[in-house]
């Protein structure tokens, strides 16, 4: 039940812009909590560095004296992955193809991270 | 002998090293003929330590302490007492060299060394033969075991740092480890 809320979650973040390549849900130790992948994408790698990036951004602001960490944000030559806080013990990570709209990544994003962590608690 | 422990990993060990009961036995049976040459053995080890250019500096100055300390945990070995203050000793030796920042692979030299030399110090010196076989048996083991409690002093020790620095918890780093390999 709650495992089939999650995945709507991620499949309706990714229908939500052709742009948004996968998603997944992953505890903040790194396993999968749920995923909409693409095929060829390793669940079991993707989630262990994912919440090791996210681990590294929280370390680094707090070091910076940035605040709370908000998001991880990395960019390459085809595209972005957004990485954010579900809760306290959980990420989520959207990949995005480069034509994305950042700024409607940022909010349809959030807004699937907020419902996910409502979800786990 | 039984284990006297709750680690389960050691449990593990225990179980197929194969050490038991007869152990004990095997080892007070051999000790009248090892324990007058373990002072030689243990000279022999320290000439080795004080040649070599990364483990003499490590001793230098304390080779009359350390060789004294060595004879009592090597005697150890001959007891037949195995229990849990056998291994809550390992556990403090491992403790001792970590904070003494000998490194985990000159111990496992060490015990290399001692894995070499003393079957044929049993062979040699003991009368009866299937007797000096069972205890190099068992002292083998018990070298693997002393190694594996001592090691364990070690573990975590090189990426705590690290990983605090970096803000990853025991378990993501155990994943990092792991994820994707296939076994
Ligand atoms: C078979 C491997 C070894 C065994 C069984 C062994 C055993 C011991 C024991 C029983 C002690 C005394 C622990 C205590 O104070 O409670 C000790 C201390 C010490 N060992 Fe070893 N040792 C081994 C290898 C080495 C090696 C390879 C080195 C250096 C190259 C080394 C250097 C030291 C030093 C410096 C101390 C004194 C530490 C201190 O008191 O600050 N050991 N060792």
């Amino acid at each position: 039940m709650r495992e089939d809320q999650i995945r709507t979650i991620l499949t309706d973040l990714n229908g939500g812009s052709t742009d948004i390549d996968a998603s997944a849900l992953i505890s903040t130790d790194g396993l999968i909590i749920s995923s909409a992948l693409s095929p060829g994408m390793d669940e079991d790698r993707i989630s262990a560095m994912v919440a090791a990036m996210l681990s590294l951004g929280e370390r680094t602001a707090a070091e910076l004296s940035r605040g709370n960490l908000e998001q991880v944000m990395i960019s390459g030559a085809q595209g972005y992955v957004l990485i954010i806080h579900a809760g306290n013990d959980a990420v989520l990570c959207t990949i995005a193809g480069k034509a994305i709209k950042l700024g409607l990544l940022f909010i349809d994003a959030s807004r699937a991270a907020k419902a996910a962590a409502a979800i786990l608690t | 002998m039984q284990l006297q422990s709750t680690d389960p990993n050691l449990q593990t060990f225990w179980h197929v090293c194969g050490l038991d009961k007869d152990d004990e036995r095997v080892m007070r049976a051999v000790r009248g003929y090892i324990q007058p040459l373990i002072p030689r053995l243990t000279d022999a080890f320290y000439e080795i330590l004080a040649t070599d250019p990364q483990t003499a500096p490590l001793i230098e100055g304390r080779v009359a302490q350390l060789k004294r300390t060595h004879i009592a945990w090597l005697e150890s070995l001959f007891n037949g007492d195995y229990g849990a203050a056998f291994i809550s000793r390992q556990r403090q030796i491992g403790a001792v060299h970590v904070r003494a920042k000998i490194p985990p692979t000159f111990v496992a030299a060490s015990m290399s060394f001692l894995r070499g030399a003393l079957p044929d110090v049993l062979a040699a010196n003991v009368a009866d033969k299937d007797g000096a076989k069972a205890a190099t048996g068992t002292l083998l083991r018990l070298l693997d075991l002393c190694q594996f409690l001592i090691d364990r002093s070690y573990d975590g020790t090189l990426s705590d740092g690290l990983m605090n620095n970096l803000g990853i918890s025991p378990a993501l780093l155990a994943r990092l480890q792991t994820a994707g390999k296939k076994f």
